[in-house]
């Protein structure tokens, strides 16, 4: 269950997170650009287990006095983060991939940058990158294993928790040979639903 | 609809569009030099030269794809400056049609000319179909409009490029290479059309090698080499009395 929320909710906001910053490293504006690459090139630079540990131990740290916040709250935003950052570049890819007519065609008709992004270019570049997308959803879903490290239970350790009954004594290849079946079921059907995509957005360009 | 006293305002004055002293450089590459030219309304110019002379850019600077760095450029009475809004409006007047087409491959023939009339013109979607079919129509697409630029010919498609345009009722139609992507056999029906809208008095720039196109419309024929026009004159003494010898060396090529 803390899977999918984390997963979940690692990917909701990743997604238009990443896409702006990487409208944002494409931008001629540049302070935009800058703040992008910086936040970019940041959170690209460390492991995800040491944004989770600076989440759960070094966060509440330098927090004022009474303010807390919940540690699946400091997890899911640390993840949030992280998994932008790594989107962003995923998505800027497909921008790049966008030939130029097609934004000199948007600027023509007279459409706004934002509204060239939103109907015409936005639209082809995930397209192209579905593959790309769907990639750093499903490292996501594994990566949410790590929450272990600072005390949350996920699927893994909610099955490795399971080992310690007595009743289950003697089954810790099946458990995990079970938890493995259900991340490699869920993997799979991300991966099935891409092709899908791919598949009903071809238009025959 | 909107703007009718700005619109009439721009109708009567005879100019469409003005250019005076237009430089323009490609880091130390000078493809613009000293650019003068006026155009009249319902003109109708053909522009010509060897490739990489500047005639592509000269005309995308008139709507602001590319930006000139010296001179002055006006459209329609409004100044191309660094203001947004002087190149939003300068836009909107301006149609332009693309050697490439550019349609937008994941919108279809319907929803490619509709687009902007719907988030720009903020048509409701009933009308704006209703102004879009009747282009398609006009450029004979009309059974293709439910389809996918994808599924479409070359020169399908660049008739449908030309209906999008239409379709915000530019008073000027920028022309770039209209037919150089396509197959010999498609060139004349997107010629045609192009005939059609200069016989209803549609403001034309056109850069183009189809000189048969260009005796049969052009008002005015420029001759441009490396970022000069070297010679404009009528079609007929353009093409039967070259004065400069590289019009000459030009047209003995291409002829």
């Amino acid at each position: 269950m803390l899977t999918l929320i984390l997963s979940t909710v690692g990917m909701l906001f990743a997604l238009p997170l990443g896409t702006l910053l990487a409208l944002g490293r494409r931008s001629s504006m540049s302070v935009a650009r800058a703040l992008s690459v910086v936040f970019i090139e940041l959170w690209r630079g460390v492991p995800l287990i040491t944004v989770l540990f600076m989440s759960s131990v070094l966060l509440p740290l330098f927090m004022p006095e009474g303010i807390r916040l919940d540690k699946l709250l400091r997890a899911l935003i640390g993840i949030s983060l992280f998994q932008s950052a790594y989107m962003a570049e995923v998505i800027r890819s497909g921008l790049q991939a966008v030939p130029k007519g097609q934004y000199e065609a948007a600027d023509a008709l007279g459409l706004s940058y934002w509204k060239a992004m939103l109907l015409i270019i936005l639209p082809q570049a995930f397209k192209t990158v579905i593959p790309g997308i769907v990639n750093t959803f499903i490292e996501l879903f594994k990566d949410t294993t790590l929450v272990l490290i600072i005390g949350l239970f996920d699927l893994l350790a909610t099955v490795q928790g399971s080992f310690t009954d007595s009743k289950w004594l003697g089954f810790s290849a099946e458990g995990y040979i079970f938890a493995g079946l259900i991340y490699w079921l869920f993997c799979f059907s991300m991966s099935r639903y891409s092709h899908y995509l791919e598949k009903k957005l071809h238009t025959g360009y | 609809m909107v703007n009718t006293s700005e619109q009439q305002e721009n109708q009567k004055s005879a100019v469409a569009i003005k250019l005076e002293g237009v430089h323009k450089w490609y880091g130390a590459f000078h493809v613009l030099k000293n650019i003068n030219l006026t155009v009249q309304r319902s003109e109708r110019i053909i522009i010509c030269g060897p490739s990489g002379c500047g005639k592509s850019t000269l005309i995308r600077c008139i709507n602001r794809l590319e930006k000139h760095q010296r001179g002055m450029i006006r459209v329609d009475g409004t100044e191309l400056d660094d203001d947004i809004k002087h190149i939003e409006q300068v836009r909107r007047n301006i149609g332009m049609v693309f050697q490439q087409f550019n349609l937008f491959p994941h919108l279809t023939v319907l929803e490619n000319c509709c687009l902007a009339l719907i988030w720009v013109l903020k048509k409701p979607r009933k009308e704006a179909e209703a102004i879009a079919l009747n282009y398609l129509e006009r450029v004979k697409v009309v059974d293709q409009a439910f389809k996918y630029p994808g599924h479409l010919s070359g020169g399908q498609q660049q008739r449908v490029a030309i209906a999008r345009s239409l379709c915000m009722n530019p008073s000027i139609m920028l022309f770039d290479e209209p037919t150089s992507a396509l197959d010999p056999e498609m060139i004349k029906e997107v010629l045609d059309v192009m005939v059609d809208l200069a016989q209803d008095g549609m403001t034309m720039i056109c850069v183009t090698h189809e000189m048969g196109f260009a005796r049969t419309v052009a008002d005015r024929v420029l001759f441009m080499d490396s970022g000069e026009i070297i010679e404009e004159n009528d079609p007929e003494n353009f093409f039967s009395n070259p004065q400069s010898e590289r019009t000459k060396l030009f047209l003995g090529q291409i002829l």
